[in-house]
């Protein structure tokens, strides 16, 4: 039988819990720290609580009670609690979290969290234990103490390791004699030097999940001389939107002591053929940044002048922040028509040269060759058009429908998602 | 007769396993020294046989801070426990307060023994170190140290002994004693706070830093709180030790009742204790992060990272058994039903927190794959970053410590307002004791361990090169089999204390015939 009392109760603290948390993580309080998330956050939490909502209707039932006799309560047990509870609570968390792309090995994560709530909610009602005393209790103790022992270890185990043959070989440092070396040994060398100095901790060569520094694929570096600066220097010259209070000083000035100066050389040359690996082209808008959020952002930035020293350098002191231009003789980004007849790369190299009268004179806009990079410069243009003029002709429609279907084969789902 | 027999055969049983474990140290700890001797020039003077020299000093280190934890955490406890008496006149603290002093007096001798092997082995097996951070801190090791140590230990005894001559009228002033061994006491712990911080953080940008430079680096302030709170929150988790134990073994009501009582007031201590601890460890990582990001991303995100892991499953276990505790208690009080079904959906919240404090951005232990390692869907995919983020975890943490505040004022309201059947709790409760004071130890022993690991190959970070064969960053296993072996040792001992000072023959007499303090 239920206590339907009980369950009535535990249904409503249910529901506050879920509004609780519905509206507490829908606040954004403007903070790193505490604040809005995601949906798929508090998706999972109703998902995780509809768990317990399952785990109270099963458990409330008492039918592992002393009515029952053992081998019913066994069967009880294996029925109720562990097919459909523990079933009903993967069923509802792989189907939730999987259609928000969770890998298995995440979501096995939280289905074992549940598991173990729900563990914990049926020892909260077992029989007490008996009474123990005198030696018998010390003895008992001292099994617990190895009991606990042994699940620490193996929890220890359990988790990931890294091997200690690479952490040993990294103190050994010996990366041979490279003052003759190619550039090939070197660019190699110097991604060993990458990787034992783990720069990779701040810094992204391809594409991932945001870090503290600049993604060094996707920013302009500059050359070697100004790459070896950066690294023995951090602090003469910072990134613009690496220059706030909280990080401007992230990265360490001891790399210059600490890198002997031929590894230093082989990592400016690592760092140079990452760079130039993603090379950029200067006649057409590389593959998907018509759209690219981050590129938008940094478009935005350098549209608004957040780049450069001088703030009349910026696009908007003649165009407008909102497009409508300040100056009779500035181009109207809105015009659609007319921004859809040019080329990708007649607006790179109006960006990059300026634009001149018929006469090929100079005009009020000026080229920004020596202030933006080539990545830059189309980081702007993809904003200028995707802010002003509706979005690149052809792409608006046919990118985003590309870009629906990219995201598509991107987001990994289970199954049975996957076979949607 | 009987009990003097069993006492015999406890005091046999615990040595030879204190003799098995002296060899069960010898295999997993040494085999990593053994394997890199030969690839790395060995530049110590000393080797020490059979354990190596790393692991001979994370031994005896984390042996005495344990020790020096519990000589420093559990006088705030008593001295609060002593003005409790004489505010509320109830007996039952006095006698708590007088019998872990008890153990106290015992544990400043072992604190005091491990404190001068630690030092002693450091000195020979690390010399250059040894010397260089005798040198920049010479004030603290020839003057202030020695003073505050001889009048900690002047005041311990003083209070322990005075006992009965200071009660009474007088009994103030056995708690302003009380009140000044914890003021020493604090100040040794910030006095060694600033070898211990400097070793990570030495003031960087100084030409010539001055003695008060090298002692107010950046992590001597937060370490000194974060410590202070820590060893508060340990101070209240042994005392749960103490009344499982002699619970258990407790053979009368009376005494069940009392060491039932004595359990609760651990558990309120260290769980109170508890709930502010995560602040004061998010500031001090912070302070990390300030210092030098790439320190606190090796903690945290690197080779380090999944001995966070292991600290997000053992802090959320430490929660759930505490709310644990706390409703098995609620099961003897008479009138807390009222309060079973929010309890119980608050353990689903704070499960679903637990998960999510846990959630790693990938289940590898490095932060970019090594060769050779497996990744394919084992990072979380971008959209979902998030998780592994401060703003989800914190948004966690503010859950478990909100719901186990609730929990824990629910508790107190039903102590406060129902009738307490003292003596009558499921002896399961005395196990999750254990268990919280086993995962709060191996907890300090494992974060011991990072805090000197994330130093990398230095013995100073920055200053100067630990270049001994040992000077890698060991794996997870290899760190949780010694923490692991360390608390068991610990346990051990700490148990024959107890039984010692609390369950001799001697003790159960003087218990009999004294006239103070008395059992209520």
């Amino acid at each position: 039988m239920i206590n339907k009392k009980g369950l009535r109760q535990k249904v409503f603290w249910l529901v506050f819990f879920n509004l609780f948390i519905w509206i507490l993580c829908s606040i954004d309080l403007k903070t790193s720290l505490v604040g809005a998330l995601p949906a798929v956050f508090k998706v999972v939490f109703t998902a995780f609580s509809l768990c317990g909502l399952i785990m109270f209707l099963i458990h409330d039932r008492n039918l592992l009670s002393d009515e029952y006799s053992v081998p019913k309560r066994l069967f009880h047990f294996f029925l109720y609690y562990f097919l459909v509870g523990f079933g009903a609570i993967f069923v509802i968390l792989w189907l939730t979290m999987g259609y928000f792309g969770f890998y298995p090995v995440f979501i096995w994560t939280v289905v074992i969290y549940a598991w173990l709530g729900f563990l914990v909610i049926v020892a909260m009602d077992l029989k007490p234990i008996k009474e123990q005393s005198g030696l018998k209790g010390f003895t008992n103790m001292v099994v617990f103490y190895l009991v606990l022992c042994g699940g620490f270890t193996a929890m220890g185990y359990a988790l990931p390791q890294y091997d200690p043959q690479y952490e040993i070989k990294k103190l050994k440092g010996d990366r041979g004699d490279l003052s003759n070396a190619d550039q090939a040994t070197l660019i190699k060398v110097g991604g060993d030097v990458f990787r034992d100095f783990e720069c990779f901790n701040c810094h992204n060569t391809s594409d991932g999940i945001k870090k503290r520094g600049p993604n060094l694929a996707k920013t302009d570096i500059g050359g070697g001389e100004n790459i070896k600066e950066n690294i023995v220097d951090p602090q003469k010259t910072i990134s613009k939107g690496y220059d706030l209070p909280k990080i401007r000083n992230a990265m360490p000035d001891y790399y210059g002591k600490q890198i002997k100066p031929l590894e230093l050389k082989a990592l400016v040359e690592y760092l140079k053929n990452v760079r130039a690996e993603a090379t950029i082209s200067t006649k057409k808008m590389p593959e998907g940044w018509w759209n690219d959020a981050g590129v938008l952002a940094e478009g935005k930035n350098i549209f608004e002048g957040k780049m450069f020293d001088n703030p009349k350098s910026a696009c908007m002191s003649c165009h407008g922040k909102e497009g409508v231009p300040l100056s009779q003789k500035a181009r109207d980004f809105r015009d659609k028509k007319y921004m859809d007849s040019l080329s990708d790369k007649k607006i790179f190299d109006s960006v990059t040269n300026g634009i001149f009268d018929k006469d090929g004179e100079p005009t009020l806009m000026g080229g920004y060759s020596l202030l933006l990079s080539p990545a830059q410069r189309w980081q702007v243009i993809a904003y200028i058009f995707k802010e002003f003029a509706g979005g690149r002709k052809g792409f608006e429609v046919a990118q985003s429908a590309a870009e629906k279907e990219k995201n598509k084969k991107k987001l990994w789902r289970p199954w049975p998602w996957s076979l949607l | 007769m009987d009990q003097q027999n069993r006492g015999k055969k406890i005091t046999l049983f615990s040595l030879f396993l204190l003799f098995l474990l002296s060899f069960l140290f010898k295999g997993p700890m040494n085999s990593y020294a053994l394997e890199i001797a030969s690839s790395v020039p060995e530049t110590s003077p000393i080797t020490m046989p059979l354990f190596g020299n790393r692991t001979i000093i994370w031994i005896i280190a984390q042996f005495h801070i344990l020790f020096a934890s519990f000589i420093l955490g559990v006088p705030l406890f008593v001295v609060i426990s002593e003005f409790m008496f004489i505010k509320t006149g109830n007996e039952k603290y006095e006698r708590l307060a007088y019998d872990i002093t008890k153990i106290l007096a015992m544990c400043y001798s072992l604190t005091a023994l491990s404190g001068a092997t630690f030092a002693l082995l450091l000195f020979g097996l690390y010399p250059h170190f040894s010397s260089y951070i005798l040198g920049k801190f010479s004030s603290i090791w020839l003057l202030f140290y020695p003073f505050l140590f001889t009048l900690e230990t002047l005041l311990m005894y003083t209070y322990y002994y005075s006992w009965r001559s200071l009660s009474g009228n007088k009994k103030k002033w056995h708690l302003l004693i009380g009140f000044f061994l914890n003021i020493v006491g604090i100040a040794t712990l910030f006095a060694m706070d600033a070898p211990a911080s400097y070793m990570l953080t030495p003031p960087r940008g100084l030409e010539n830093p001055t003695f008060w430079d090298n002692v107010n680096n950046f992590t001597w302030l937060p370490l000194n709180f974060h410590r202070l709170l820590g060893n508060l929150t340990f101070g209240g988790y042994m005392v749960c030790i103490i009344a499982a134990n002699m619970f258990i073994w407790s053979d009368n009501q009376k005494d069940r009742e009392y060491y039932d009582w004595q359990g609760y007031i651990g558990n309120m201590i260290g769980v109170g204790a508890m709930i502010p601890l995560p602040i004061m460890g998010y500031i001090y990582s912070l302070e990390l992060y300030m210092y030098d990001a790439s320190v606190g991303i090796y903690m945290m995100s690197d080779r380090l990272s999944m001995f966070f892991e292991t600290q997000g499953i053992l802090v959320g276990l430490l929660f759930v058994a505490s709310n644990f505790y706390f409703w098995l208690s609620m099961q003897r009080i008479t009138g807390a039903d009222r309060f079973a079904s929010v309890i119980k959906v608050n353990f689903i919240v704070i499960f679903f927190s637990a998960c999510i404090w846990f959630i790693p951005r990938h289940y590898f232990a490095t932060m970019v794959a090594e060769p050779g390692m497996e990744t394919t869907h084992l990072e979380l995919p971008a959209h979902l970053g998030f998780f592994a983020l401060m703003k989800a975890k914190n948004t966690a943490a503010i859950f478990i410590c909100l719901l186990t505040l609730e929990n824990y004022f629910l508790y107190k309201r039903a102590v406060k307002t129902g009738t307490v059947a003292w003596g009558k709790i499921n002896p399961l409760s005395q196990y999750l004791l254990v268990f919280l004071g086993f995962c709060d130890i191996w907890l300090m022993n494992l974060m011991g361990a990072v805090r000197e690991l994330v130093r990398k190959n230095w013995h100073v970070y920055m200053q100067v090169k630990d270049t001994t064969p040992e000077a890698y960053t060991p794996t997870l296993f290899h760190s949780s089999i010694l923490t692991t072996q360390i608390t068991f040792i610990f346990f051990i001992i700490f148990t024959f204390i107890i039984w010692l000072c609390l369950k001799t023959p001697q003790h159960q007499t003087q218990l009999a015939t004294q006239t103070l303090p008395k059992e209520s």
